[in-house]
């Protein structure tokens, strides 16, 4: 059922934070502690090293692509308060922009659904999450929300703009719904929403009892139920699901260690989780509702 | 001191549990559970009351020091601003998640209050926007705030036993801890004047302490940015000026404050009181009560020295410690020798004076290492880096930032997943810490000797190396100089085990998804000619080996099969239209749906959905036109909605032509009656929305032809997959959406054939690029010949489109 693609060594210096491919599947950005970026092209089972963007003064936390109808934008965030979009212009990748106003910490970035244009949301160990956006003119634009996350917030994510009861309804970019969804080290997650251009928050999903460390706001794919996956310190991962006004939480499982990743398939009904004892399991929703385990990835080579 | 009670009233009824004294000084307020009142200190009489009647008590209260009864209450997680003379609440803040402890209005801003709360959260409120506009965090509940009296920037808040003054231009980070009391502080007060800062603490271990700030902070006052680093061995030290240690014999004994400095008597004391905030290159290693030890590194540029600082056995007034460097020290012997001087004299005269020594002693190693030439180091071949930029001081945030990820697993596009792991981390029982602080590269560390990480002595928290980044610098530097000793090269095999780990492995899950590639290439999709494709869609599938599917597109196929009708020419000319079959297609789809196979969710249901004829996007009120001909040319004013990079996106409008199945027009009687009423009209939406998804995996797999059929049988078409056309009236200018504009004065036809100079009813042709054009027929006539526009405006017209749009006014 699963077979390698790409075994792809990415010469970094030091350990990697994160790895994620573009939109068609054809380019990987990687992000380590020796402060770099690197984007390789993965075609037909060759990798091509195609540039090491190097701007960073800590190591990078995260990395995000953008949808490709803005062209290959990328953005990392990093331990040295920073959130920097690259953007590739035929091949050659320059700093579109830098963003640093926080007071620690960037631990998470993530890209709005293009719907709503140029957007993205970063987390920061200050206890803010940072809403930063363009109209494409050079100007950006940043609105945060203050003490988000007592502590500090470790993650944010996206929910897809067009929400369950209401595809296909706007006709214009002021009706979709902007919400996110962040975790912090308060062991909440939290959803805002963007009400008359101010950020408020929805409400509070209390369920873990430790460091929330990844949310996951599944891909809507119109079935009217809107699910968010969340993990964290207390080895759990939680599977949050909407189908009308409240949220109910279902623990998909309790793992041997630390979770430090949830992600989504394109059409939200499988999920990878990673942790702290280097496993990668992927769990898919059976008939009944419940969730199983596919597949585990950790001692393959 | 002798107290004689002036007068006493009782007001039982208030159970008032907070009090204020009102700005005109002559009046109290008393605010309680019950109710809110005004006490007249003349008169000692209630002279207002406000009746609560809350369920909640009030927690806190502070006039307003601006308006005569008006007040601030906290009670619970709010705060109340409320009116006594009208008897109301005229604002409410909310915003803390617990307990609202104390609050404070700002003596020079009427709009700014403070609020400190057990949530570890100082709020600012404006009182103008309701809302906060700066919050302050802490880790520890926050018990107490006061503003500075003379400078309106600077407040101060008790968390327990310490204080942390904040200024509110500084960002969010307090200026300044001090570690004043052992346990919690009752009480806390600024001083008035402004030649001396002082603090007032009162605590629960029953002491009285006034702190004096020293100069730096009385310079905030005055500069908006003061360089608080400018002397790091005076700077802003808490000087426990005078200790009572107990308030019995002391409190009013003027003498006895003067001349009676209460050292610490402990070593304990010490490095309770030790402040190491604000040291920019300095490292506290270890603090070890037990054998009162103090280790700490000092690392300037490529300067390096680590320091042992040793506690007499019974540490008292008189014995000063000893400094010991340590072996990792890069320094030469004579500066280690100045260096030692210089920390034994400090010692020796803060000792002198009861003071605390260890602080300083720190302090001022700092600023000598500093100030030692940078030549002055031996090349001892030590691991140790280069490299000493310390992004940012404060060991404190790095319990705040979460534990570094070394593994990961992230789907991306159509079902990749990409994995990177480190196995060479092996944690075995341990949990995985949580914060950077705790950060460790537990598996090498052991494997390989301890001074990997240059510090032996605690291999376990090298959060400071991890800002130094001396492990990274260590790498990089032994690779390039090549100049490895035997020590190094055994690390080196390290790097080497460390690096191989360094791979991303791209896994293909697609088949694990309920979308398959082979069909999405495979399907075709005629909606004038169901039975054929559902006969082609039936072998598809059989060919890849989905034997349920090729069922399922075989009952289709007999379903929407005109030949098997029940009753020829009747209401239900196909099974699909009769309400059995509906309820079959419908099952069926559900039967998918649940499976969560979209792709055929989404194939089925385009499949079915209505044919409408494709020129109605484009219909206006042209039925009532008028004959009259304006001179101008056409003036079309393409916009497109969204533009630049986006073309890609909306390639439909070109892909048109070419899909697999092109809709060939087809006579009226031959044209079959395409939908299922009753099956899909209900669920628009959601089968929409299916086809959306369908059509974004299909995209990033770049099958843009079978993307462009499936959106083509969307019901709502969004409007961002469409050109709009503007419309400019020549008449009057405007720009306008319809083809005619509606103002009676200029109620002409806008498009206009640049031919026969007619106006346009029915097909029309234009230029995308100079929007002139006119009758098809007139325009096509036109092009078979030359290239440019008929207007003569220059524009080449078939070069710079590749067609002409075709639009129906």
């Amino acid at each position: 059922m699963v077979s390698v693609l790409n075994t792809i060594d990415t010469t970094h210096e030091d350990m990697i934070h994160d790895a994620q491919m573009d939109y068609y599947g054809t380019k990987l950005a990687t992000c380590s502690s020796d402060k770099n970026v690197k984007i390789f092209e993965v075609r037909g089972g060759q990798q091509t090293l195609v540039a090491t963007l190097s701007g960073h003064d800590g190591p990078v936390w995260q990395v995000a692509w953008s949808h490709p109808m803005f062209g290959s934008l990328l953005a990392s965030c990093g331990y040295d308060r920073k959130v920097i979009v690259w953007k590739d212009t035929n091949g050659s990748w320059s700093k579109l922009h830098e963003y640093s106003s926080h007071d620690s910490s960037i631990n998470s970035v993530s890209w709005a659904p293009h719907e709503l244009g140029i957007m993205l949301a970063c987390a920061s160990s200050d206890g803010s999450i940072s809403i930063i956006s363009t109209t494409g003119d050079g100007a950006w634009d940043s609105k945060k929300i203050n003490n988000a996350h007592t502590i500090g917030c470790n993650t944010v994510s996206w929910a897809p703009a067009l929400t369950p009861n209401s595809v296909l309804g706007g006709q214009n970019q002021e009706s979709y719904v902007k919400r996110i969804v962040s975790g912090g080290c308060d062991n909440n997650v939290r959803i805002w929403r963007q009400h008359d251009g101010e950020w408020e928050e929805e409400c509070k999903l209390d369920g873990h009892s430790d460091w929330v460390r990844d949310v996951a706001w599944a891909p809507s794919i119109g079935i009217g139920k809107d699910m968010i996956a969340s993990c964290g310190q207390d080895c759990r991962v939680l599977i949050w699901t909407n189908e009308g006004d409240s949220w109910t939480s279902t623990t998909l499982n309790t793992f041997s260690d630390v979770v430090w990743h949830v992600s989504w398939s394109m059409m939200g009904n499988m999920l990878a989780v990673s942790g702290g004892d280097n496993k990668v399991s992927v769990w898919k929703q059976e008939l009944n509702g419940g969730w199983a385990s596919v597949s585990d990835m950790s001692d393959r080579d | 001191m002798h107290v004689s009670y002036t007068n006493s009233v009782e007001f039982k009824d208030l159970q008032a549990t907070a009090l204020g004294i009102d700005c005109n000084k002559n009046s109290v307020i008393l605010a309680g559970r019950k109710s809110i009142a005004v006490v007249d200190l003349e008169k000692t009489e209630i002279v207002q009351k406000f009746v609560r009647n809350s369920k909640c008590d009030v927690s806190a209260l502070h006039c307003s020091p601006f308006e005569s009864q008006v007040c601030a209450i906290a009670t619970v997680q709010k705060a109340e601003i409320c009116e006594l003379n009208s008897c109301r609440v005229r604002q409410t803040l909310k915003g803390h998640t617990r307990t609202i402890n104390d609050l404070a209005w700002s003596p020079e801003n009427p709009n700014r209050i403070a609020t400190c709360s057990s949530d570890a959260s100082t709020f600012l409120w404006d009182l103008r926007t309701n809302k906060p506009v700066k919050s302050l965090q802490a880790f520890a509940g926050a018990s107490q705030v006061q503003w500075n009296k003379v400078s309106n920037d600077i407040l101060a808040t008790t968390h327990d036993g310490d204080i942390r003054i904040w200024d509110i231009r500084k960002g969010n980070t307090p200026v300044h801890y001090i570690t004043a009391h052992l346990s919690k502080i009752h009480g806390l007060d600024w001083s008035y004047t402004k030649q001396r800062t002082e603090l007032l603490t009162w605590s629960k271990d029953q002491k009285l302490h006034i702190l004096e700030i020293d100069n730096s902070l009385q310079k905030t006052c005055g500069e908006p940015f003061p360089e608080v680093e400018e002397k790091p061995t005076e700077c802003f030290s808490p000087k426990v000026a005078t200790t009572l240690s107990s308030i019995s014999n002391g409190v009013n004994s003027d003498n006895q404050i003067a001349g009676n400095t209460v050292s610490p008597t402990t070593s304990l004391q010490e490095f309770e009181l030790a402040n190491f905030d604000n040291l920019e290159h300095v490292c506290v290693q270890s603090m070890d009560q037990e054998n009162v030890t103090c280790t700490v590194v000092v690392s300037i540029r490529r300067k390096l020295a680590t320091v042992k600082i040793t506690f007499p056995d019974k540490y008292v007034s008189n014995v000063t410690p000893t400094f010991e460097f340590m072996e990792d020290t890069n320094l030469n012997a004579a500066s280690k020798r100045q260096v030692s001087e210089i920390l034994v004299q400090t010692a020796e005269q803060r000792v002198r004076n009861n003071g605390l020594c260890l602080e300083s002693c720190v302090r001022r190693l700092e600023k000598a290492i500093e100030s030692l030439p940078d030549e002055q180091i031996i090349e001892n071949g030590s691991m140790f880096p280069t490299y000493f930029n310390r992004y940012y001081p404060g060991v404190q945030e790095d319990s705040r930032v979460p534990y570094p990820r070394h593994c990961g697993a992230r789907f991306s596009s159509v079902g990749l997943l990409v994995c990177f792991t480190h196995p060479s981390i092996r944690r075995g029982d341990e949990k995985t810490p949580r914060c950077l602080e705790q950060f460790h590269y537990p598996d090498l560390a052991s494997s390989s000797s301890s001074s990997y990480f240059g510090r032996s002595t605690s291999p376990d928290r090298i959060f400071n190396l991890y800002q130094n980044d001396p492990w990274i610098m260590s790498t990089s530097r032994m690779r390039t100089k090549s100049r490895l000793t035997t020590e190094g090269s055994s690390h080196k095999k390290t790097i080497d085990g460390f690096k191989k780990t360094q791979t991303v492995v791209i896994y293909n899950m697609v088949s694990a998804l309920s979308v398959n590639r082979q069909l999405a290439e495979q399907y075709i999709l005629d909606r004038y000619n169901l039975p054929r494709t559902c006969s082609h869609n039936a072998q598809a599938a059989a060919n890849v080996g989905r034997r349920d599917l090729f069922q399922a597109w075989s009952v289709l196929g007999v379903a929407v099969d005109t030949s098997f009708a029940l009753d020829k020419g009747g209401d239900y000319s196909r099974w699909s239209d009769h309400p059995m079959g509906v309820s079959m297609i419908k099952s069926l789809l559900e039967h998918y749906l649940k499976l969560g196979d979209i792709q055929t969710v989404a194939m089925i249901s385009a499949a079915l959905s209505p044919v409408s004829p494709p020129q109605t996007t484009f219909q206006d009120d042209c039925s009532q036109s008028t004959v009259d001909t304006p001179e101008q040319h056409l003036s079309l004013n393409l916009s497109r909605v969204k533009r630049s990079n986006s073309l890609e996106e909306f390639s439909w409008p070109e892909n048109e032509g070419k899909t697999t199945i092109s809709e060939k027009p087809i006579p009226e009687n031959d044209r079959v009656k395409v939908t299922v009423p009753g099956v899909l009209d209900g669920d628009n939406k959601l089968y929409d929305a299916i086809k959306l998804t369908y059509a974004e995996v299909l995209y990033r797999w770049e099958l843009l032809r079978q993307r462009a059929v499936i959106l083509k049988s969307l019901k709502n078409i969004p409007s961002t997959y469409m050109f709009e056309f503007n419309y400019r009236c020549p008449f009057c200018g405007e720009t306008t959406r319809s083809i005619k504009h509606k103002e009676p004065k200029c109620l002409k036809r806008l498009l206009t054939c640049s031919i026969c100079q007619l106006d346009v009813r029915g097909l029309a042709s234009y230029c995308i690029e100079c929007g002139h054009g006119g009758h098809s027929q007139h325009i096509e006539d036109w092009f078979k010949t030359r290239f440019k526009c008929p207007t003569g405006c220059d524009c080449e017209c078939l070069l710079n489109s590749t067609a002409l749009e075709k639009v129906i006014v």
